[in-house]
């Protein structure tokens, strides 16, 4: 009787003894991963200090851009806790693939495999950025030096358009709906052109014909009296 | 072993000459209507006033497709015997050779350079092959100071219309007489004299010739180098300057971004010497200066008004980086005054100019963005130059751009102590 009431007491003391070390072992890996991440955090941000990466950040204007979008961390702080998170996922990853169980470690190995993927998004998307700005702006200066008067919306207009591709781009990578994106793109791009073409050969003809006579007669004009002197 | 810029048939050319007191540079770029009186021009000065020195006239064309080259080869220097006192002792040789590298003047003067070199001249000019009204004593005001009083930089010095190289009144020479404390008036005037020495110094970094200094901006690496390496400067007055008529809107931002490019490039370069100068002196001075008529020139006001105020409109967000914002309040306000009262203050202008100077220097964005968002603002400085010069004499222009000249003195303290900052 009294081995049938202590049978399940010394079964659950045998499988406790058999998962305690992976338990302990699960709680090193996760102080000593804090631990880490706490030391690579500090370190990022003494090297971020050495390499002025505020004074990068002002000159690329990613400090702008987060001002504008009222974030109010700087751009190191926000690298640093990027970093320090990142850490600590890949420690509670780790620590879990130390209890051995079958879900966990396929859930595991999947969210691994995906990290790649992740991270080329991400570069992705930021080289869009960048690109995208860039690209803007020598655009918007070549223009305006043309004196083309709608420099600044056509620079808009190409601006939104690289930064479209460019998340598409990073959502492809991602593999979320994956070909459905690029499809709405060229879909979108080419509602846009085909919408322009209508609006100008149908609806607004008559203002198309005023608009381009307008635009000849002022290159006309200013045909007419060049400059004549020289700049050097 | 570095390759060569110059042509197996150059280079065979060379040898068979085997060397030359004097080379006359001509870089060429389509310039069929005016490259056969510049030969002749510079046949007869050659003749005429270095009669007894060996000379070589080297014609550096940029792969020119309207018969340039042609009419290179088959232009004979004429019987001078009407302007000679006395006959040559030697022919004048012609090498016409096409340049490589980048398209521009630049490397045209690369090989002019390499042949002056490798002939081992004494002197050597060049000359821009669009000029209308070169005479033959042009070639001696640009050489006689280095052959016979020891010069190694002939700068020219013109009669200009009041409106002309405007980019030379307003930037480059007030800005480099600041910074280098020399008042060379012309320093990208597209005529010089060389010494020898100065050829070879030209010829050490041969990598400068694969920047812009290859294109707009090799007047003034020349003028620069010179006056910051030491060599004995002077300036020659050679009357009126006549170019063939181009457009000269039409690509005046690039014009922009490789001029005002290179005199921010070369502060780089030469920090340590312009750092030093606290004040100008007048360069010595050759020619028999006179006053001439130049033709009267049209000037598009309202088109100049209109890029200044679009400027205004759609680039402060560009400005906004790096100039202070006591400058863009006072561009707003310029904005809204009508074409006729259109002005813009020098103090503003110098200050404006540092400042690009100084963003060009940390790079605050792209240099290429930065310096083409310059064009709207020299648009609207030009406007103002011309509103307030509309019934002015040439000596009361020079007067005016004389006062700017003070000006950018004035604020090279400014613009030093910003500068140094960001360095230190």
């Amino acid at each position: 009787m009294t081995l049938s009431l202590s049978g399940p007491f010394i079964l659950f003391w045998e499988r406790l003894e058999g998962i305690a070390p992976k338990i302990l072992e699960v709680i090193l890996i996760l102080v000593l991963g804090f631990i880490f991440a706490w030391v690579a955090k500090f370190l990022l941000g003494r090297l971020l200090k050495i390499i002025r990466f505020e004074d990068l950040c002002d000159r690329i204007g990613l400090s702008t851009a987060l001002a504008r979008a009222n974030v109010r961390r700087s751009p190191s702080d926000i690298f640093k806790l990027i970093v320090y998170w990142l850490v600590i996922f890949l420690v509670i990853i780790l620590s879990l693939s130390a209890l051995n169980v079958q879900v966990v470690n396929e859930l595991t190995s999947s969210f691994v495999l995906y990290l790649p993927r992740f991270f080329i998004a991400v570069l992705v998307l930021i080289f869009g950025y960048f690109l995208a700005k860039f690209t803007a702006r020598a655009l918007l200066i070549a223009l305006v030096n043309a004196q083309v008067k709608s420099a600044k919306p056509i620079s808009l207009a190409v601006h939104f358009m690289i930064l479209i591709l460019f998340v598409t781009m990073g959502i492809e990578q991602l593999g979320i709906a994956k070909g459905v994106m690029m499809i709405t793109y060229a879909i979108l791009l080419g509602g846009v052109v085909l919408a322009l073409a209508l609006a100008f050969g149908l609806g607004g003809r008559d203002m198309a014909k005023d608009f381009l006579e307008k635009k000849a007669k002022t290159a006309e004009k200013s045909k007419k009296k060049p400059d004549e002197f020289t700049h050097i | 072993m570095p390759r060569s810029i110059l042509s197996k048939e150059t280079k065979k050319r060379v040898k068979e000459y085997k060397n030359a007191d004097i080379v006359v540079g001509i870089p060429s770029y389509n310039n069929s209507r005016t490259i056969a009186h510049v030969i002749k021009a510079v046949s007869a000065g050659l003749a005429k006033h270095f009669a007894q020195y060996r000379c070589v006239i080297v014609n550096s064309d940029g792969g020119s497709n309207d018969g340039t080259l042609d009419i290179v080869k088959d232009t004979v220097v004429e019987d001078f015997s009407a302007i000679l006192i006395e006959h040559p002792r030697y022919p004048v040789h012609k090498i016409v050779t096409p340049y490589h590298g980048i398209p521009g003047k630049g490397s045209a003067f690369h090989t002019i350079f390499e042949i002056a070199s490798r002939l081992e001249a004494k002197a050597c000019a060049v000359v821009d092959s669009d000029l209308r009204n070169i005479t033959p004593e042009w070639v001696e005001g640009l050489l006689e100071p280095v052959v016979s009083h020891g010069f190694d930089f002939v700068a020219p010095l013109y009669q200009r219309h009041k409106y002309d190289g405007t980019i030379t009144n307003s930037i480059v020479y007030p800005l480099t007489r600041a910074l280098y404390g020399k008042r060379i008036r012309q320093p990208i005037g597209g005529e010089f004299g060389i010494s020898k020495n100065l050829v070879s110094h030209f010829l050490k970094d041969k990598e400068i010739y694969t920047t812009d200094v290859a294109r707009f901006g090799i007047d003034i690496w020349m003028t620069t180098t010179a006056v910051a390496s030491g060599f004995k400067v002077c300036q020659s007055f050679l009357g009126a300057k006549i170019h063939d008529h181009k457009d000269p809107g039409a690509d005046l931002s690039s014009m922009m971004v490789q001029v005002a490019g290179s005199v921010f490039n070369l502060m780089e370069r030469y920090y340590a010497i312009w750092a030093r100068v606290t004040h100008s002196d007048a360069v010595p001075e050759f020619g028999f200066k006179f006053e001439v008529s130049t033709d009267p020139v049209k000037v598009n006001l309202e088109r100049m008004v209109e890029g200044f105020n679009q400027g205004i409109s759609d680039l402060s967000t560009v400005w906004e980086k790096f100039l202070s914002p006591d400058v863009l309040t006072q561009l707003r306000k310029l904005a809204k005054s009508n074409i006729l009262e259109f002005r813009f203050p020098k103090k503003l202008w110098v200050r404006i100019i540092y400042e690009f100077a100084l963003a060009y220097h940390k790079s605050v964005i792209s240099r290429h963005h930065i310096l083409g968002s310059l064009t709207p603002l020299y648009l609207g400085r030009t406007a103002a130059f011309v509103n307030e010069n509309l019934e002015s004499t040439s000596v009361e222009v020079e007067n005016e751009i004389e006062r700017l000249c003070l000006e950018f003195e004035k604020q090279k303290p400014y613009f030093l102590s910003h500068f140094e900052k960001e360095r230190l």
